[in-house]
């Protein structure tokens, strides 16, 4: 869960509380765009099983219960609930998320598919579940766009450097889902949203999972300084015009006709 | 002695990618000041053409890894060679060069080697004798610097910012070759199939348009489109016109995208928001029509037109 950053005044990006942090709090929590289409690829996932949701996939959390609302929506659409008790402590140490979220899986049971979204949109470090399929000792594949279960195989479509390619892949593995297109979060009907009213999300502390704070907390070794904002904008010159017709003849003939016969 | 600096290339592709350049400027600037010398490794099924282009560059050393087991891209395979390769040769720091490859490898890499990456960093140099990076945080709003003390330090670069220039020395660089010992199991890899091959026409453009998502939905890309080839531009979109299915991934441009450096960017339908604008700081001239005259995308933009975008591209085609 992330600070809805569509949401923070410009002014705010500049200014900061005691704890370093920008003075965003007023901001609604949301499901971040990355890990919105790796919930999706788990629903289609569990979907062509044709089981469940619930029994098939589950949705972890490292937040305080300010999240619960969200998570709640997400239990409506048929999915078991985790959220490890956490009030932002880690959410720049990608070391510390995937010690949690390796200890939570071998709590949980088995998994075939560990779908990650790339990065939070906080501290963008995209190194969580990297981390997490390193300690797992799984195979990972990145920029995920795709995946779907054929024969016991997972069949999952990624982004590379050279192009886009179809793998065929044994589980388990670690799924990192990076943009992917027409992956759109389904909403929950009213009746999935009544029927789920009462389902209980599953809340672990890190004693739980036997882990230490501070522990944690030394797992990450940079020396971070104090976050800044910087100013990097332009001077810009508009074109003026009475209507459409005299802008678009200004714009072309002062800037594009120009640049772009340079250009050519 | 003298510090190491090794810049990590895995060769999906024959040739030394454009980014990698870039790359070689940031470890310039760094070596520049420590007195460390420059070494790139170059991991892949065939290097031939990659050592034959990096012999021209200013570096002190190039280390190849030519081998069978490289030829297709597996990044289990590759971080076992990158891991023997660094037990080896001991670099003080690693720059992992290129784009999507870079960034999975380097943060197991450095995992590996018992420290933590730093990705995407803007701005290299030394504070008491240590590494300072600086990295874009809170989709590029606000930054972070850090100090790296652990050894290797483990960092890859955003493109577009660095330029190979930057390096002040010229050098004829040794060459070696590495042997490896492929370890990793890949038995969990049952097959492989090509969708369809990247085509990187953005990087290379002179003329970017990009379509936000206000110019987009209905019919409207056949407008855009059009006027793209008027003008010679290639067309990128943001994301969630991307997301949409409006554009191809490969046309993304933003943090999670592209990073591009044009000669002239116009920009439509997009609000200004600050990944979009990540994507295109490099840009020579970015040129704003959009209907809203507070959107952010003005304060970005070096030329703004305030209007409906379909009638100014209206009219500029019949001119």
């Amino acid at each position: 869960m992330v600070p809805d950053m569509d949401m923070v005044v410009a002014d705010d990006w500049n200014n900061f509380n005691d704890n370093n942090e920008p003075e965003i709090g007023y901001t609604n929590k949301i499901i971040n765009c990355f890990d919105e289409s790796a919930l999706e690829l788990a629903l289609r996932l569990a979907d062509s099983n044709q089981h469940d949701a619930k029994e098939k996939v589950c949705v972890v959390t490292i937040a305080d219960d300010k999240s619960d609302k969200m998570m709640q929506t997400i239990m409506s659409l048929g999915v078991h609930a985790i959220r490890i008790e956490d009030k932002g402590t880690f959410k720049n140490n990608p070391h510390a998320l995937a010690a949690i979220i390796q200890k939570v899986i071998c709590k949980s049971g088995s998994f075939d598919a560990i779908l990650f979204g790339a990065q939070a949109g906080e501290y963008d470090n995209g190194q969580t579940g990297l981390i997490t399929a390193e300690m797992l000792g799984l195979p990972c594949i990145t920029e995920v766009t795709y995946a779907v279960e054929q024969k016991g195989l997972l069949v999952v479509t990624h982004q590379t450097d050279y192009g886009i390619e179809t793998l065929y892949t044994e589980p388990p593995v670690v799924l990192i889902v990076g943009n992917a297109q027409d992956v759109t979060l389904r909403i929950p009907t009213l009746k999935e949203k009544l029927a789920a009213k009462n389902n209980k999300i599953e809340t672990f502390s890190l004693d739980y999972l036997d882990l230490d704070r501070d522990e944690l907390i030394k797992m990450d070794q940079r020396i971070p300084g104090r976050l800044f904002f910087e100013k990097t904008k332009r001077q810009c010159f508009y074109i003026e015009g009475t209507d459409s017709k005299e802008k678009a003849e200004h714009l072309y003939r002062e800037v594009l006709r120009n640049a772009i016969c340079k250009e050519a | 002695m003298k510090m190491k600096i090794a810049i990590v290339l895995i060769l999906t592709e024959s040739n030394i990618p454009k980014e990698t350049y870039g790359v070689i400027g940031c470890a310039g600037v760094l070596a520049n000041s420590a007195k460390a010398q420059i070494s790139i490794w170059l991991l892949g099924g065939d290097c031939s053409t990659a050592l034959g282009e990096a012999v021209g560059l200013p570096i002190h050393k190039i280390v190849y890894l030519e081998d069978e087991k490289l030829k297709e891209y597996v990044p289990e395979v590759y971080l076992d060679a990158c891991v023997q390769m660094e037990e080896n040769l001991r670099p003080d720091l690693v720059i992992f060069a290129g784009d999507k490859a870079a960034k999975e490898i380097s943060v197991r890499f450095a995992y590996r080697c018992g420290v933590q990456a730093v990705n995407d960093c803007v701005a290299v140099g030394w504070r008491d004798e240590r590494l300072e990076l600086t990295k874009p945080v809170y989709s590029s709003n606000l930054y972070i610097n850090y100090q790296l003390t652990e050894k290797p330090a483990v960092i890859t670069i955003r493109s577009g910012l660095f330029n190979a220039g930057l390096t002040s020395f010229s050098a004829t660089p040794s060459i070696h070759k590495f042997e490896f010992t492929p370890k990793a199991a890949c038995s969990w890899l049952k097959g492989r199939e090509m969708v369809s091959k990247s085509e990187d026409i953005l990087s290379e453009a002179k003329t970017v348009l990009i379509c936000g998502r206000g110019a987009c939905g209905g019919n409207r890309m056949a407008l855009l489109k059009k006027f793209a080839q008027k003008i010679g531009a290639q067309i990128a979109g943001t994301r969630p016109v991307v997301h949409n299915g409006w554009l191809p991934l490969e046309a993304l441009v933003g943090q999670s995208g592209k990073k591009i450096a044009p000669e002239i960017c116009i920009v439509i339908g997009a609000s200004g928001a600050t990944p979009l604008m990540t994507g295109i700081s490099g840009a020579k001239r970015v040129i704003a029509i959009n209907s809203d005259e507070h959107a952010p995308i003005f304060e970005w933009a070096d030329v703004g037109l305030i209007g409906y975008y379909e009638e100014i591209l209206n009219e500029i085609m019949l001119l």
